[in-house]
């Protein structure tokens, strides 16, 4: 890679006679042509799916692995999109991954703060316990936090959708690790100015968290708004459904999965461009983040 | 806005438990004067909303859709609200059933009804249907059988579905397989079929019964369909899986003689339903799901199939048989339900019973004697053709096991189909598998 980038002085000639600008071009676009090729290649899933969801159905059935939607049709979208109830499962997804991310990193970073900065007894053994929850899939603890929410009476509601996951061992365990590395000196100096330990967590350690705190906000949303298992079976009423549930069964078709194809990738644009949205906002911020989880520095 | 309630309530819950949960005693579901229906078949109640015409549609989502609102229409003081699952619905039932708030009605299929009334979850309907007036000896013998557990009625079904054999008549025709009027001759035994096989293949190049590896249409149902053709059965006297068989294994090696000769076809299915459909493979083994989709094709001049008729799935053996299956309403209220919140669930049962034709329009086979043999039924589209698939229909497992059942034998029979294992080797394999889930139940 660095011979493609490596500076050239235009002045300098070649033994050969050719121009060494030109040489380097000709890499460059070695470079672009192989690296585009396997772009299109990693794109061409979606490139398809985007295609299929402007054809129509019976062309599609004629030619599956047709790219170029012509005859070109709205009608998959025009389907989802005229369904009075789409709108709503938009506002749930959003709300309820808006509202989980919010709490989480509250009560998350409280809790980190008091595992990372506060000296108080089980204090280890309480944080191994935390930690142990990060080992235990939630399919394995369904059917008793349905239980609960069912207990509570409060399936099919936003509550339901939001609660199960605010307390999220990974982002305690990240949020600890992080204020661990924040210098203990800048509390002192702000308790010897009289501040509380609240202000210290307000004013002090929150505002050097942005990082992790931007990394944490990335993931939870997205994982908030792609999570599947919990919203199919908490929110079943169909005002309740989330956009990820309810695009399923929208586009659900009965029989084999040569069916409706138009249809089923429709729905996954539509319920996937607000995360391409998101992701192309938040890029940079999501690829540090991924390197903050995964320990590359 | 229940939803919008629905935070502070949490709050104002979650510091109250005990009260909350107090509470709680209360039983959604002791309400009768809303039925709680659960099924799959998609989500289109907006779509449909204050429709309570049929029309002309053929799609399952509608005509379920309609039927619940031609309910609702006439009779206002028991609603039904539906709510649709994602097929088969069983995550979202087994939750609801271990927090003790099941809806009314449920859709199920029907080779699921032993692991849920075997536990109790599922209410025996014998009597209740008697009651409201549902024969259940009007019900097609293997149907009848499908949904019988220990004797008892769990379910009323609404179709039959599975395997045809969905047939191009003009390349038919080309192999000199289409009678002076218009009708396919339809070969009858494992000679004819090679007969009519050798025809197709010299005439059009392509297989008498495309199909494909990839799906469990184009392995496990269609070795199910020869093996119930020749009286095989995957199940033994106790109940226990039986696929390691001299029946079963002969069945194996006649699908993978007659893959080797090319008359059933290899692949993808997908690309086999495509080149259908492109006039380029005479005939596939494909689902009554189908039927509707391909009779639209031929309505589209641009497409190449323009003659199509649909058959039983082929008769290679001693006797008729096809892989199939029905889907199923049931009551999951349990073993000891109250009578009258079952007697109203059965009242909705009994209206979608008499709507068994309506189904049918998706394709479908009827389970109904009596609406088989009527002039309407037999004047859908393509329903005298295969009119007979029904009653033979050989249905998975009704047993405890079955849940894998179709998953382990598409694994096995694909692995000895592509010649990763031997015929033997394979259902050797399907069989302990089959053995250990059959232990755990």
């Amino acid at each position: 890679m660095s011979a493609v980038v490596r500076p050239v002085d235009p002045a300098q000639g070649s033994r050969d006679g050719r121009s060494p600008r030109r040489r380097v071009d000709l890499r460059r676009v070695l470079f672009f042509a192989i690296f585009g090729a396997v772009t299109f290649l990693w794109m061409l899933p979606a490139i398809w799916s985007l295609a299929a969801s402007f054809r129509h159905e019976s062309d599609i059935q004629r030619d599956l692995i047709g790219l170029i939607p012509l005859p070109f049709t709205l009608e998959h979208y025009e389907r989802i999109l005229g369904d009075g109830l789409v709108s709503r499962w938009f506002v749930n997804s959003f709300a309820v991954a808006a509202l989980r991310t919010a709490v989480q990193i509250l009560i998350c970073s409280l809790a980190a703060f008091a595992f990372a900065r506060i000296p108080f007894r089980g204090k280890r053994p309480l944080f191994i316990l935390v930690l142990l929850g990060l080992m235990l899939p939630f399919e394995a603890i369904l059917i008793p936090v349905y239980l609960l929410f069912a207990d509570l009476h409060l399936h099919n509601t936003w509550a339901a959708l939001v609660a199960p996951d605010i307390a999220s061992p990974l982002a305690l365990f990240l949020l600890t690790q992080f204020f661990q590395e924040i210098p203990k000196e800048l509390d002192e100096a702000a308790y010897m100015d009289g501040a509380s330990r609240l202000t210290v967590y307000r004013r002090v350690v929150m505002p050097l968290a942005t990082p992790v705190l931007a990394t944490l906000v990335i993931f939870t949303f997205l994982g908030t708004w792609n999570e599947y298992l919990w919203p199919l079976v908490s929110a079943t009423d169909r005002d309740a459904m989330t956009v990820t549930i309810g695009l399923r069964k929208l586009a659900e078709t009965f029989g084999h999965q040569v069916r409706d194809l138009g249809l089923k990738m429709a729905g996954a644009w539509v319920g996937g461009i607000p995360i391409l949205i998101f992701y192309l906002i938040f890029q940079r911020r999501i690829v540090s983040g991924i390197r903050l989880t995964s320990g590359f520095k | 806005m229940k939803i919008r309630r629905a935070l502070p309530r949490f709050v104002a819950a979650a510091a109250l438990t005990s009260v909350v949960a107090a509470g709680a005693a209360q039983s959604v579901a002791a309400q009768t004067s809303e039925l709680d229906l659960w099924r799959f078949f998609n989500e289109c109640t907006s779509q449909f909303e204050g429709v309570t015409e049929l029309g002309d549609t053929t799609d399952v989502c509608a005509v379920q859709q309609i039927l619940a609102n031609a309910w609702n229409a006439e009779h206002p003081e028991l609603q039904v609200k539906t709510t649709s699952l994602v097929r088969p619905g069983i995550v979202e039932l087994n939750a609801a059933l271990a927090a003790g708030t099941p809806p009314d009605i449920m859709s199920l299929h029907a080779f699921r009804i032993p692991t849920y009334a075997s536990k109790g979850a599922l209410t025996p309907l014998t009597s209740y249907l008697a009651e409201a007036g549902i024969d259940v000896d009007d019900l097609l013998g293997p149907v009848r059988d499908a949904v019988t557990y220990n004797g008892e009625v769990y379910a009323v079904p609404i179709d039959v579905h599975g395997a045809l054999w969905h047939i191009n008549l003009d390349l038919w025709e080309k192999a000199g397989l289409v009678d002076e009027s218009g009708n396919p001759k339809i070969p009858v035994g494992l000679e004819e079929f090679k007969a009519a096989c050798k025809a197709v293949l010299d005439a059009t190049g392509s297989p008498i019964l495309g199909s494909g590896d990839d799906d469990v249409l184009g392995t496990a149902w269609v070795w199910a369909s020869l093996l119930a053709q020749n009286g095989g059965s995957p199940v033994d006297a106790d109940g226990m899986p039986n696929v390691s068989t001299p029946e079963a294994l002969a069945a194996l090696n006649t699908f993978l003689q007659l893959r080797a000769d090319g008359c059933i076809g290899s692949g993808e299915i997908a690309k086999t339903y495509e080149s259908f459909v492109n006039g380029d493979v005479a005939s596939v083994a494909a689902g009554t799901w189908q039927v509707n989709e391909w009779d639209k094709q031929v309505a589209d001049p641009a497409a190449a199939l323009k003659r199509y008729y649909v058959a039983p799935f082929p008769q290679i053996g001693d006797q008729p048989a096809s892989w199939g299956g029905s889907h199923t309403w049931v009551v999951p209220l349990g073993a000891n339900a109250d009578p009258e919140q079952v007697k109203a669930a059965v009242q909705y049962l009994k209206h979608a019973w008499d709507h068994n034709l309506d189904w049918t329009r998706t394709g479908h086979a009827t389970v109904r004697q009596s609406v088989a043999d009527s002039p309407e039924y037999q004047a859908l589209p393509h329903h005298s053709e295969y009119l007979g698939f029904g009653e033979h229909a050989a249905y998975n497992p009704s047993t405890m096991w079955s849940v894998g059942y179709d998953q382990i034998m598409h694994e096995e029979l694909q692995a000895a189909l592509l010649g990763q294992k031997s015929a033997e080797q394979a259902l050797s394999d399907a069989q302990a598998r089959l053995v250990d889930i059959a232990s755990f139940q």
